[in-house]
Formats: structure tokens, sequence, C-alpha cells
């Protein structure tokens, strides 16, 4: 045993030296990821405020105007829990505190949470605005140009069906690997 | 405490971690990826979590615990991340041993099935043999895990029974 052990720790390894100056350079790399990140759902979020926001004024009916000032509500709700829960690409900052078991459950949790909630915290919101501006369009136009608004309701339903499908299926495995976990650590 | 001789202590922590478990760091993430170039920026990501780290190290535990955990957290993340994009069957232990290792390997050839061996498993189980093959004992692995002691010290006799059987020729120094 001390044999494979010794074959283990004496391996050729590259010597890989990353200076603390380097370091800072990436750190702050990473934190400016994350700034434009943020700029950028912001951004994001202001440009849908400005377009709906201007159309509301333009429109005189009421409920292409209620419509869009859910879809603003939706966006702004939208970017708000992206902000509050981060991406799952920015590692947590208690690395070293957490032992490997807490970590990788906790990790997995929260991945899986972000994406069997998709519904709830990405495409449910902006859902009541864009059903309400569709069947107001259909009641609205005139016969032969119906089928606008109706394949535009079919294209977004198709999009959001697919997106909330991959996540379900997502929310699915990391589901089958936290049982995993737990029928390998019962009790923990 | 001055707020510049923090950033001094972590500089100087990261200083030390890095020259003392430098080596280790790199064999860990051959622990978890494979491939050459994927491995040199899981290794980076290590490297900038276990500085950004050291500025709360708090030593309740010693600094070899410390850059150990931070090190299979990072790479844990990462497993995580790539998984979702590259979905893989992981074995445990116990499946493992159904893996075949040639008796007669050279060092070399020893050497890359133990690393496929470890790339197929779990992640608790990888996390224990890495740990163990860089010359943890049963309670340092159970600190750095999280897992009672009594449950490592079944893994490790698992992992020993399988490696006994299959790395017999590991390590005589052939070619």
């Amino acid at each position: 045993m001390d044999d494979l052990r010794n074959l283990w720790q004496n391996q050729e390894v590259e010597e890989v030296r990353i200076s603390v100056d380097d370091l800072r350079v990436k750190a702050g790399k990473f934190q400016s990821r994350i700034r434009w990140r943020n700029l950028g759902e912001q951004a994001a979020c202001l440009f849908v405020i400005t377009v709906f926001g201007s159309m509301s004024f333009m429109t005189p009916q009421t409920i292409p105007r209620i419509s869009f000032a859910l879809m603003i509500a939706g966006a702004i709700y939208v970017a708000w829990r992206i902000q509050k829960w981060g991406s799952p690409k920015v590692l947590p900052a208690n690395l070293g505190r957490a032992n490997c078991v807490e970590f990788y459950r906790g990790e997995l949790e929260r991945q899986r949470n972000l994406a069997s909630g998709i519904w709830k915290w990405y495409l449910g919101p902006l859902i009541p605005g864009m059903s309400l501006l569709v069947v107001y369009g259909i009641c609205v136009a005139p016969s032969g140009l119906r089928w606008f608004p109706i394949a535009y309701a079919v294209a977004a339903a198709a999009c959001f069906w697919l997106v909330g499908w991959l996540n379900q299926c997502a929310a699915r495995r990391l589901e089958g690997q936290i049982a995993e976990l737990d029928r390998e650590l019962p009790g923990m | 405490m001055t707020t510049t001789s923090n950033v001094r202590g972590q500089d100087d922590l990261y200083e030390r971690a890095a020259s003392e478990y430098g080596a280790a760091l790199v064999r860990l993430a051959r622990g978890y990826e494979a491939d050459p170039d994927k491995r040199r920026d899981l290794l980076q990501e290590i490297h900038l979590a276990l500085w950004r780290s050291l500025e709360g190290f708090d030593a309740l535990c010693s600094l070899r615990t410390w850059v150990y955990r931070v090190a299979h957290n990072a790479a844990t993340s990462y497993v995580i991340r790539q998984r979702r994009a590259r979905p893989q069957m992981l074995v445990s232990l116990e499946e493992a041993q159904a893996l075949t290792i040639q008796p007669d390997a050279s060092r070399k050839v020893a050497l890359d099935q133990l690393m496929d061996l470890i790339q197929r498993l779990r992640q608790l189980d990888r996390q224990v043999i890495l740990a163990w093959l860089d010359g943890m004992e049963a309670g340092e692995i159970a600190e750095l895990t999280g897992l009672s002691p009594g449950n490592v010290a079944t893994k490790v006799h698992r992992l020993k029974s399988i490696l006994a059987r299959d790395f017999q020729g590991g390590s005589d120094g052939r070619p």
C-alpha cells in the first residue's frame, strides 16, 4: 500500500507557480466579470422598462397598458432574483470552512433549487403580462390577422416549455445525486 | 490589525500553502480532470479560490486541512458544472471493483489506470481516495470530508482491498 502511495506522491508533476500579483489581477478580472454581468442584467432590465414603458405611454387602451406594466414588473423581479441568488458559476466564499460533504450537498441543493424553481423565478413572472397582451391581441385583431398573436403565443409557449423542460431535467439529475448522497450517508 | 497587515498575512499564507502543497494541488486536479487544458484552468481556479479563502483563515484547523478543503470544494463546484454540460456515469467504490486493472502494469500505465479509476469515482469516494493517496490518515480524512471516522475507515478498507488486488506490480520502477 505504501508503494502505491509512493507511486502517487512521486509522480512527475509540472511546477505551477502563480504569483500573488497574478492572483490579484485574476481576482480583479473575476470581480469585473461579475460587475459586467450585473450591469448587463441591469441594462437588459432597463431596456425592457424603457421599451414597454414608452409603449405603455403611447398606447391609449387600458389592457395593453396593464400588460406592459406587468411585463416590466416581471422583468424587475427576474433581475432582482438573479442578483440575489447569483449565478451558478460564482464560487461561494466559505470554501475553507465547509467540509466536503456540507459543501457538496449545499451546492447540489442550490443548483437543484435554481433549476427546479425556474417557473417561479424566471419564466412565471413574465407570463401574466405576455398572456394578457396575447389575449387582447386575439380579441381585437381583424379576423384575417388573428393568426398572428396566436402564432406568437405558440412560439413563446414552445420556448418557455423548452427552457422549463431542460431545467426540470437538470433538477431531476441533481435530485438523483442528492438522493444518492443521502443513501450513502444515512443520518448525516 | 490593519488592513495592510491582513493582506500581507493572506499573501504570506498563500505563498506558504503554494510552496508546501503546490504539487499536491496538481495531483488533486489530475484526479478531477483528464483534459490537460481544462486541468490547467481548474488548477488556476483552485489557486484563486485558495488565495481568496485565506483572508478568512481562522486556524481552527491546520493549514493543510484548509488547503485540501478549499481545493476539493472548488473542484467539486467544477465537477457539478461539468456534469451539467457533459453528464456521465460515476461509480461508487463498491461498483469500482468491477474495473479491471492489469496487475503487471508499468509505473506509467499503473498511474494512468489509477487516475482513470479516480476520475470515474463518485465525489466522496474520489475525495477519500485522493486524500488517502496523498498520505492523510483516517482522522484527517474525516475532518476534511465531514464523513464519520467509521465511514472513512470502511471506505479506506474497501479501497485497499481493490488496490491490493489490482496494483501489485504498480511501483516496481519499470519504465
